[in-house]
């Protein structure tokens, strides 16, 4: 308990109010977010309704849909809100607690910049710090910086949206990547230059010819989008071998995070990339400005491009704290945090707007370290 | 559990299937309380507990380590283990209830012929409608562990316990993964199969439970019962070759017959005839070719590999 109010008492000097969100969420909002990943993780039931609950996985969600309620009704500049409570995961890690609790804060609406992730990284650690936690491994990511360098390599659309959403999955890039070649031959190829309306028309007669009506909930225009968008790649367009070993670069970087700006800045010169400079300008300016707070949590900290890919709402910065650079140790980090701007738009379909950041400290693990030094 | 337990589909063609495949083996199942019972014996197996149940439970009660033995289906097995090798041995598949699970779209998909575009027509359905693609199955772990091989996040799981190939067109879900022997079914909702869909070929299968508590007497049984299937199984490809002169050497090997004695041999039935005629040549007069119901051998690689595994995960 005494961890805890440390911990709160830190966040506090941080000012902001302190909120108490539902401990219950319809189980809808993790998995649509999310997708059935998450679902080896979360505690749901079944009522009476058939409608599916969880406990909540973590206090981001329900703190972040509170905001979107707020929000949709009124119009708010910057918030930070700040809680404790539990929450509640099928353990990854067979022994680990279902129920553990969370310290924490959300920062929304303001801006999106290298200043306000410093502030929460260093709003963190002096967070860990006052509950006795003077050191620790840090992994920083950055779930901005693989997207950045797509984008750059100027593929069309369709291959750029494909790729950036494999990159969420594990194995995904690379059977993309495989599978590219097989994607240029059947009903795509033979609709290559039509425009939309003749591919619907296209659509028709085939359905007339054979038989087949479209059933069920997605209609002929979006079969025919879908077409329409594969088809515009090009027959003739193909990922060179050159790119994707650039890609497979970026996506397996793993350095020290001090020398991540200037190997990823190399890997674009080697592709003679443009596009990515403003990425990399804050990914720079981030990783400076963290590296010259000579802390001790950042001494051995680590950047790896694909870390934080499968906290599937975070879309940049993001790092987690844990004892040491051990395997295990990293499967229990005390100090998770990062960015997710997206989020309010993504919960309110669309209503809302605002950019988003948030931590947290894990008292539980912190007392497992302090326990386990003295 | 020092008797052997042992447990049988309850219903349908499975049961029938099964049924027949015992009597094969000379084991000949008798309800009790005639054909609505849900115990049963063996004839020729008094040391063994039957119990007839529905494939489903048969499949968690291996897993569980409630049952020494059953009849179930591998897509079942699959879906409900969480340590398959650990858990389950299948000791025999069966050669019939033959079927795929698979992963089918609308045939009107003509987008969709891949895992791969399926993926990517999932993103664009969450788009347009706010919401993720559904896939009804009751496979649900098959189709996560799938879903994920093959890089598809774009989905959401909804439990269906039957008529799943309903599901698209009455709106409940747009894609299905189900089991199919023929098609048929999936052809008249309109339905087709994804070229990399098939996530598993399963059969009825003879099944051992790694975790049942296993004793000298329940294991004695499973042997006697084991020898009697393997020696059916082996006698089905094979028959019986008898020559009124001793079968030379060269013939034993050229053919590689199994020798019996000096003039009896098993042979492999294509190669009968041409054995047949080969020593009608080197001398033989008659020569007679027999089918065989049985064949028992020292050696049963099945049960000695079980008892192996079981060893392991003790």
């Amino acid at each position: 308990m005494k961890t805890a109010d440390n911990a709160m008492t830190a966040l506090a000097a941080q000012g902001g109010d302190f909120v108490e969100p539902a401990l219950l969420i319809e189980a809808a909002v993790p998995l649509e977010l999310s997708g059935e990943a998450v679902r080896s993780r979360i505690c749901t039931f079944v009522d009476g309704q058939s409608i599916e609950w969880a406990l909540r996985p973590d206090l981001t969600l329900p703190v972040a849909q509170a905001e979107c309620d707020l929000r949709g009704e009124t119009e708010l500049g910057e918030t930070c809100r700040r809680y404790r409570g539990p929450v509640f995961r099928l353990p990854a890690v067979e022994g680990d607690p279902i129920e553990y609790e969370q310290v924490g804060l959300e920062r929304f609406g303001a801006p999106s910049d290298v200043e306000r992730d410093v502030w929460l990284f260093q709003t963190l650690i002096e967070a860990s710090e006052a509950c006795g936690v003077e050191t620790g491994h840090t992994c920083f990511g950055d779930l901005s910086v693989f997207s950045a360098f797509v984008d750059a390599l100027g593929f069309p659309e369709d291959v750029s949206a494909g790729l950036k959403r494999a990159f969420r999955q594990e194995g995904g890039v690379r059977a993309y990547l495989a599978g590219q070649k097989r994607n240029q031959s059947g009903l795509p190829a033979r609709v290559s230059g039509m425009s939309r309306t003749e591919i619907a028309a296209f659509i028709e007669d085939i359905f007339a010819i054979t038989g087949v009506r479209p059933v069920g909930n997605r209609s002929a225009d979006e079969i025919v989008e879908r077409l329409h968008a594969r088809s515009s790649i090009g027959a003739s367009f193909e990922i060179s071998a050159e790119q994707s070993e650039l890609l497979e670069r970026v996506l397996t970087l793993d350095v020290a995070y001090a020398e991540a700006p200037s190997v990823l800045r190399s890997i674009a010169k080697d592709g003679g990339l443009s596009g990515v400079e403003s990425t990399l300008a804050r990914f720079s300016e981030r990783t400076e400005r963290l590296m010259t707070l000579n802390s001790a949590f950042t001494q051995t900290a680590q950047f790896a491009t694909r870390f934080g890919r499968r906290f599937t709402y975070y879309d940049g910065f993001v790092f987690e704290i844990a004892a040491s650079a051990d395997e295990t140790a990293k499967q229990r980090p005390f100090v998770a945090g990062g960015r997710y701007d997206s989020l309010l738009s993504d919960l309110s379909k669309g209503r809302v707007e605002a950019t988003a950041l948030g931590g947290i400290i894990i008292p539980h693990r912190v007392e497992n370290l302090l326990g386990g030094r003295s | 559990m020092t008797r052997l337990s042992i447990a049988i589909p309850s219903k349908g063609r499975l049961k029938e299937k099964s049924e027949d495949w015992l009597s094969a083996s000379g084991f000949k199942l008798r309800q009790k309380g005639g054909g609505r019972g849900y115990s049963a014996e063996l004839k020729g197996l008094p040391d063994a507990d039957i119990m007839l149940l529905s494939a489903r439970e048969i499949s968690e009660e291996l897993i569980a380590g409630n049952l020494h033995i059953g009849i179930t289906g591998e897509d079942l097995l699959h879906d409900l283990s969480n340590a398959f090798d650990q858990e389950v041995q299948v000791m025999r598949r069966l050669g019939f209830g033959g079927a795929d699970v698979i992963v089918a779209v609308p045939a009107s998909w003509l987008d969709v012929e891949t895992m791969s575009d399926l993926e990517a027509a999932g993103a664009l359905f969450r788009q347009r409608h706010g919401r993720r693609m559904r896939v009804a199955t009751k496979y649900l772990k098959l189709t996560r562990q799938f879903f994920a091989e093959k890089a598809v996040g774009e989905y959401r799981l909804i439990e269906s316990p039957g008529a799943t190939e309903a599901a698209p067109a009455a709106g409940t879900a747009e894609v299905i993964v189900d089991i199919t022997s023929t098609g048929s079914t999936l052809k008249a909702n309109d339905l087709k199969v994804l070229d990399d869909g098939v996530i598993l070929e399963s059969e009825a299968s003879l099944v051992g439970s790694l975790r049942a508590n296993w004793t000298p007497e329940s294991l004695k049984t499973l042997e006697v019962f084991s020898d009697s299937i393997e020696a059916t199984v082996s006698a089905r490809e094979r028959v019986r070759i008898e020559s009124d002169i001793a079968i030379p050497e060269s013939i034993f090997q050229t053919f590689k017959l199994t020798p019996i004695s000096d003039h009896i041999a098993l042979c492999v039935s294509q190669n009968a005839s041409s054995a047949a005629r080969a020593l009608a040549k080197v001398g033989a007069k008659t020569v007679t070719i027999a089918t065989i119901n049985q064949a028992f051998s020292s050696d049963n690689a099945v049960f000695a590999n079980f008892v192996k595994n079981l060893s392991r995960s003790a």
